[in-house]
């Protein structure tokens, strides 16, 4: 479903991806998980065609990213770390519009936005400006920008990043119905305690590098998740 | 005693706590003005001041060309004595009607025009002020009020009160207009001053209780999102008004002039005109009559806005949540068609003019500055349709120039989102672009359309040359559009994502070059350079579109910098060929000129 192919990735002399070659099936939820600086990021940025990668190529439901960026996606809904929004524009009809651009019909995209702000608990901010929301009401208006034209695959950078703990839980059990559903989600996330709960598979990404993958009980059949992370990303002279 | 219920809470009764004293409030709501003035001081302090110098020394200079061009004198830019002799014809017939000693004597094209600015000026404080970024926080306002164990239309009256007594930017502009005309009708500097203070703040006194009944009004029976949406709007109605204004003390005929001619009537019993008469009768009888008309005026309209206040804020009001369904009800009858409409524009049309309407720097200095320039050159030929062309063009251009280079950094950090959608960055930027010239042409329809309407048209047959322009503008739409993006800087904020000043106004030169074509008697001139900017336009779209997916990707960038170096090269190859051809037709006419 979400394949990545030796995707390389450089920033003039630095290299922040190297040779990533990873496969998420339909209905998984892949978890990626790495210190900062790993390239979580620059690999989601990859796939949504935020940036050019240096080499190697992705395929989304067998279309590649950059090539067939415009059918990839009508397919894929993506919510970054740090969402930022439109100056003058309300959190409804932000929403609205970003359903109207995914092809729906006026009046779907307003029962779809109505629907994701009722879910989401945006109604009392729902006709403030977008961006003077806090960083959790940001965080959860992007997640319904990703979910109003519902897209097949969903790429979450630090989704929970912001949250208060209940909207935390209420995002964590969204995911996983999406994920139920037959979709895929692939998430970038430090919260191992999350990613454990949540990630059918998890890939830890160190200097570039996916250095284990696997489910939880995979990579840590004896100790706990943190000690086995610690232990891959621990930086060796 | 009933208590009324403002935004669902109580606000007056028997069971509210003890008043706070009226002198301690009104202390209160003092300090947060200021404070909020000192705020507003520390924003200004931030902005580079050396910027605002030069603007304001390049806005000084382009009137004085400006003044130049309606002389019909450019071929004189550079005689000094000439420039001082303009400049001293102009501030001669803005100020001559000040010089008669009785109002009665003005004669009445100027004193309409002295009482249409000042009149224009006034209702453009009532919405500017309204429609001000400032009045964003008056919702807060009204719920601390609404908290208040005070009666609330005590507040309002406070509140008045406060905003009678406050200095507005609109008393500046006025009091240093009484204070000059004081002076000039003989007045002691003192007494001018002191008149001009009592003036100015009864006019501001007068402005202050409609404009808060009107906000409270529309507060309480619609949302706050309602309220600042309107307030938006009101903000550009002052705006607009302002510009008249400023065009009646700038022009000395025309059909403005005509039209305000029409209801002297009306003008000379407004409230500015007894202020105005206050200054300008020597006669001092009369002119404490007209002020005490004056004062009675704001006492009157005073009176009515606190008993208005009073009375619907003592009883009870329909909630919030009843108001939104009824207001749903009514947007089913209304807004059928309007939705309808709507709803036919593409949602990224929609959304850009939604855009612009609500940014209110984008209005008044890209929607503004080009209307301006439509409306305030009365001096020039109309008639002469050449002319006329040209200022269609160079209106059009205007728009253009300040507003394509705009077209990246009006997304802001939201550009990611543009990602996110199934379209490419090429469509999103030839839709906005359609929707930037779509505006232009209104422009440069707007100036014909005022030439029409005074002068006629000369030579009508010469507008077939409007195709020379809509092609103008298209060709420079994707030249401007093409520059921005090859000089936006996604890390960048605010105004460093534009193009540099050297590319900026090198683009404007070279629109101007265009519209001196629309001078020239040869067709097959324009048609070469018309053909030749296509190609230039059209190659650095496509290199444009090359370089697009790589928007955000600065890492992805030696390709682009090296493209964008191309395109310099490309640039400033197609401006030495058409220098190379100017150069070669003027040996051409010059050759001509020696064997005649």
């Amino acid at each position: 479903m979400l394949i990545c192919d030796q995707l390389c990735k450089d920033y003039g002399g630095f290299q922040a991806v190297k040779s990533l070659t990873l496969r998420v099936e339909r209905g998984e939820i892949f978890g990626f998980l790495g210190p900062n600086g790993a390239g979580k990021t620059s690999t989601i940025k990859m796939l949504m065609g935020l940036l050019v990668p240096s080499s190697g190529h992705a395929t989304i439901d067998g279309l590649d990213t950059q090539r067939d960026h415009v059918a990839v996606k009508s397919r894929v809904g993506y919510l970054p770390d740090n969402p930022h929004f439109l100056d003058y524009l309300r959190g409804r009809e932000l929403l609205s519009f970003v359903g109207e651009m995914h092809g729906l019909s006026p009046a779907e995209a307003r029962v779809r936005a109505q629907h994701w702000i009722q879910d989401l608990g945006l109604e009392d901010a729902q006709e403030d400006f977008a961006n003077n929301y806090s960083t959790g009401m940001k965080k959860r208006l992007g997640l319904a920008c990703a979910l109003i034209h519902n897209p097949k695959v969903l790429i979450l950078d630090e989704p929970t990043n912001g949250l208060d703990p209940r909207s935390a839980v209420h995002v964590r059990d969204l995911i996983l119905n999406f994920a139920a559903e037959g979709r895929t989600v692939l998430l970038s996330t430090h919260l191992l305690d999350l990613a454990e709960r949540l990630c059918h598979r998890l890939g830890i990404l160190h200097h570039g590098q996916l250095v284990a993958v696997g489910t939880c009980k995979e990579l840590a059949p004896d100790g706990s998740l943190e000690e086995k992370f610690l232990a891959l990303t621990a930086d060796r002279p | 005693m009933t208590g009324a219920r403002l935004f669902g809470k109580k606000i007056s009764g028997p069971d509210c706590g003890p008043a706070l004293k009226g002198a301690r409030l009104f202390g209160i709501l003092w300090r947060l003005q200021t404070r909020r003035l000192i705020n507003r001081l520390q924003d200004l302090r931030t902005r580079s001041l050396t910027l605002t110098a030069l603007g304001s020394a390049l806005l000084i200079l382009s009137l004085m060309g400006l003044l130049l061009i309606m002389d019909r004198s450019v071929q004189r830019l550079l005689d000094a004595n000439a420039v001082r002799e303009v400049i001293q014809r102009f501030v001669d017939v803005t100020w001559d009607p000040l010089r008669f000693t009785r109002y009665e004597d003005v004669p009445d094209q100027g004193a309409r025009l002295m009482l249409l600015f000042l009149n224009s000026t006034l209702l453009s404080a009532l919405f500017l002020k309204w429609g001000h970024w400032q009045s964003l926080q008056r919702d807060e306002e009204w719920e601390w009020f609404a908290e208040q164990p005070c009666p609330a239309w005590a507040l309002f009256v406070q509140r008045c009160w406060m905003e009678s007594l406050w200095p507005q930017g609109f008393s500046l502009f006025i009091g240093a207009f009484f204070m000059l005309l004081g002076l000039q009708r003989g007045w002691a500097p003192l007494s001018a001053l002191g008149m001009t203070l009592v003036l100015v703040l009864t006019l501001q006194t007068l402005l202050a209780a409609p404009r808060l009944t009107l906000d409270l009004w529309l507060r309480l029976r619609w949302p706050a999102h309602r309220v600042r949406t309107l307030r938006g709007a009101f903000g550009l109605i002052g705006a607009a008004l302002l510009v008249l204004g400023l065009q009646a003390l700038s022009i000395d005929q025309g059909w403005a002039v005509i039209a305000v001619m029409r209801m002297s009537s009306i003008l000379d019993a407004t409230p500015v005109a007894l202020a105005l008469s206050a200054v300008m009768l020597r006669d001092e009888a009369a002119a404490l009559r007209h002020f005490a008309s004056l004062l009675g005026i704001v006492v009157v309209i005073h009176l009515a806005c606190y008993g208005w206040a009073a009375w619907a804020l003592r009883r009870p009001t329909p909630g919030h949540a009843a108001w939104l369904g009824r207001s749903q009800d009514q947007k089913k009858q209304t807004l059928g068609l309007r939705t309808w409409l709507w709803n036919r524009l593409h949602p990224l049309t929609r959304r850009d003019l939604t855009l612009l309407t609500r940014d209110r720097h984008f209005i008044l200095q890209i929607l503004g500055a080009p209307l301006v320039f439509a409306i305030v050159p009365q001096g020039l030929p109309m008639q002469d349709t050449a002319w006329l062309l040209a200022m269609a063009w160079g209106t059009g251009l205007l728009f253009l120039w300040s507003a394509v280079f705009y077209i990246l950094p009006m997304e802001g950090r939201s550009l990611w989102l543009l990602f996110t959608w199934p379209q490419t960055l090429s469509q999103f930027l030839r839709r906005r672009l359609m929707v930037l010239l779509a505006l232009a042409g209104c422009y440069a329809g707007l100036v014909l359309g005022l030439g029409f309407l005074r002068a006629g048209w000369e030579r009508p047959w010469e507008l077939w040359r409007l195709l020379y322009i809509s092609w103008g503008m298209l060709d420079f739409g994707v030249l401007f559009t093409s520059l921005a993006v090859f000089t936006y800087e996604p890390e960048a904020q605010g105004r460093e994502q534009r193009p540099g000043l050297w590319l900026n106004y090198g683009m404007l030169i070279l629109g101007a070059f265009y519209g001196w074509f629309l001078f020239r008697p040869d067709a097959r001139e324009s048609l070469l350079v018309m053909v030749g900017l296509s190609a230039l336009a059209g190659f650095l779209w496509w290199r444009m579109t090359l370089v697009l997916p790589a928007l955000l990707d600065r890492h992805a960038a030696p390709p682009v910098r090296k493209l964008r170096g191309q395109e310099k090269l490309h640039f400033f190859k197609f401006i030495t060929r058409w220098i190379g051809f100017a150069c070669v037709k003027c040996c051409w006419f010059a050759w001509i000129i020696w064997a005649i």
